[in-house]
């Protein structure tokens, strides 16, 4: 069954991907990838390489968000649009068909945010080159962008899968509410957010991000992160989260009875 | 014979619009033509028999299987669906290629057997072009492609002659008497008789979510020859023929229009009035440029089902 469902996923995988290329979404992916280069010249530019927070912080804020509006562009909108769509019945009518063209649809939209992403951080150390050096932090990133990927990759699928055409709102909702409000709440609460996980791994892979300039650094820190975790919980967190998202949102669409819109 | 498909007291509900209501049907290995108009249950029936439904009330096993928890049984069906497919940069090959991939064979494996099934229903020479530079009747055979590339048991088509221009629809009808002689069973659902009537089958006829009747082809035409008609008869001679009608038993009514030189003729025996006509034009050389019948047969063979049904005949 386990190699069925692998060789079904990778199949639809590929088929998404070449599915995906159109000229309006390279269009897009190029311009995504350039707003981060873009601030960072505007900042460089604008106060030169004494910039108070960390370059890298300022960076990895923008790829972040890059990132984030890359998958909630691609993965909601590509997965509702095929839930009641033409070609779902098709998808239902083979044995792991639901899982695979979900999965399918994971993968193909990660591809297509690293990608971006890569292109973006290549970009930007390219643009920052006569200021700052980012070269060193480039390993930290990628890393930290893949776990991103995967984790807010399952939350958005989960979306889609439950509200369906109304998913790209509630992923927007999602981000506001709980990775940029909750995860800068110095509590518990805190360390059910995705951002919170990625700063540490952040802090770990990539550098302090400059917060030691910022003053009171017990204060900042705290706020930043609360009662950090060993570096194993938060792998264990990122995992596990998108294993248990995902695997819910495989039980969901296997369960729901979908109507495609051409049904009447 | 093994039992391909159970339905016991099954009823389908979309919040409270009845989808199918309180069907029970046993089938085993044949050929089946799904009859109903447009709403009446077969596209629902055909999500139940694939899993993609659960009854609301009753139980439904096919080939042995609770689709609800087993999908194995999905790899011996080929469904070729009404929706359309439109994937504008995608070719022909290369979707069919990845359908059936899906269940678990191999790419390469998968291709060869993609091609042979485009072969089959002759898209083998535009396969590798575009999905968007096809027309609807090759987007169709594509569908079909897909469905039958892995060789199933058991090929279900909601509306297969849909788009299907002429010459498409014989091919379809050839290939679907081919697939027929080969011993696998069939399930078509059309709201078109003649398009069912092409290939031997026994029917199966659906309205309002009911299962109203089943039978073979000569049950069905019994039943079409008793159903009230009003056939329009063209004639330059309109007014000789209208009095040769005049009073004949099967002539309920009878209405003159000059405008159109046309007789509106209602009738419960249509079988009859036809051979009269025919004689009036062989013995009285009365010239008769179109007869046709006014009613759309199938839903007349609808409404007298629902009338029996009732009671009411």
């Amino acid at each position: 069954m386990l190699g069925v469902v692998l060789q079904a996923t990778i199949a639809t995988t590929l088929f998404e991907l070449r599915r995906s290329v159109s000229g309006q979404k390279i269009a897009i992916a190029l311009v995504l990838a350039c707003f981060p280069p873009f601030i960072m010249y505007m900042v460089f530019r604008t106060v030169g390489s004494d910039i108070e927070v960390g370059a890298e912080l300022v960076m990895a804020v923008l790829i972040w968000m890059v990132g984030l509006l890359s998958l909630i562009l691609w993965l909601p909108p590509g997965i509702y649009s095929e839930l009641e769509g033409q070609t779902w019945i098709l998808s239902t009518s083979r044995p792991y068909g639901r899982v695979s063209l979900i999965l399918g649809k994971y993968f193909s939209a990660m591809v297509w945010t690293l990608l971006v992403l890569s292109l973006s951080y290549a970009l930007t150390m390219a643009v920052c080159l006569p200021f700052f050096s980012l070269g060193e932090f480039a390993l930290g990133f990628m890393l930290v962008s893949a776990f991103a990927c995967l984790a807010y990759g399952a939350v958005f699928s989960l979306l889609a899968v439950l509200a369906l055409k109304r998913a790209m709102g509630f992923a927007v909702g999602y981000v506001l509410v709980s990775e940029i409000l909750l995860a800068s709440v110095p509590a518990l609460v805190q360390k059910f957010t995705v951002r919170y996980h990625l700063q540490s791994l952040g802090l770990e892979h990539i550098s302090d991000f400059g917060l030691d300039r910022l003053g009171d650094q017990g204060f900042v820190r705290n706020l930043v992160l609360h009662e950090p975790l060993p570096l194993w919980g938060n792998y264990l967190c990122l995992i596990g989260g998108t294993l248990l998202i995902l695997s819910v949102c495989l039980a969901i669409v296997n369960w729901r009875q979908l109507i495609t819109v051409h049904e009447t | 014979m093994s039992m391909l498909i159970d339905l016991e007291h099954v009823t389908k509900l979309y919040g409270n619009v009845i989808g199918l209501n309180d069907v029970s049907l046993q089938l085993s290995s044949g050929v089946y033509g799904l009859l109903g108009p447009i709403g009446s249950g077969k596209t629902t029936l055909i999500n139940l028999i694939m899993g993609q439904l659960r009854p609301s009330i009753g139980q439904v096993r096919i080939m042995g299987s609770n689709p609800s928890w087993s999908g194995a049984y999905l790899r011996r069906i080929g469904l070729c669906p009404a929706t359309d497919v439109y994937l504008p940069n995608i070719s022909g090959l290369d979707w069919v290629t990845n359908q059936i991939c899906l269940y678990g064979i191999h790419r390469r494996e998968a291709q060869r057997l993609a091609e042979q099934a485009l072969a089959l229903v002759k898209m083998e020479t535009a396969c590798r072009n575009p999905m968007g530079t096809y027309s609807l009747g090759m987007r169709q055979r594509c569908k079909l492609a897909q469905a039958i590339a892995h060789e199933p048991d058991l090929l279900i088509l909601d509306e297969p002659f849909n788009g299907l221009d002429p010459v498409g629809r014989i091919e379809m009808t050839q290939f679907l008497r081919g697939w027929v002689k080969q011993g696998r069973s069939l399930i078509m659902a059309s709201h078109i008789l003649h398009e069912i009537e092409a290939v031997e089958c026994s029917f199966l006829l659906l309205t309002g979510g009911r299962l109203l009747a089943s039978g073979t082809l000569s049950e069905v035409r019994s039943l079409l020859r008793e159903i009230p008609n009003q056939v329009r008869i063209r004639s330059p001679q309109y007014r000789l023929l209208a009095s040769r009608l005049m009073g004949l038993d099967e002539v309920a009514d009878l209405r003159v229009e000059r405008e159109l030189q046309q007789l509106l003729v209602s009738t419960d025996s249509p079988a009859q009035l036809a051979r009269t006509v025919a004689k009036c034009v062989a013995e009285e050389n009365i010239q008769v440029t179109e007869m046709r019948s006014e009613d759309d047969t199938l839903q007349s063979l609808f409404s007298l089902l629902m009338q029996l049904h009732r009671g009411e005949r």
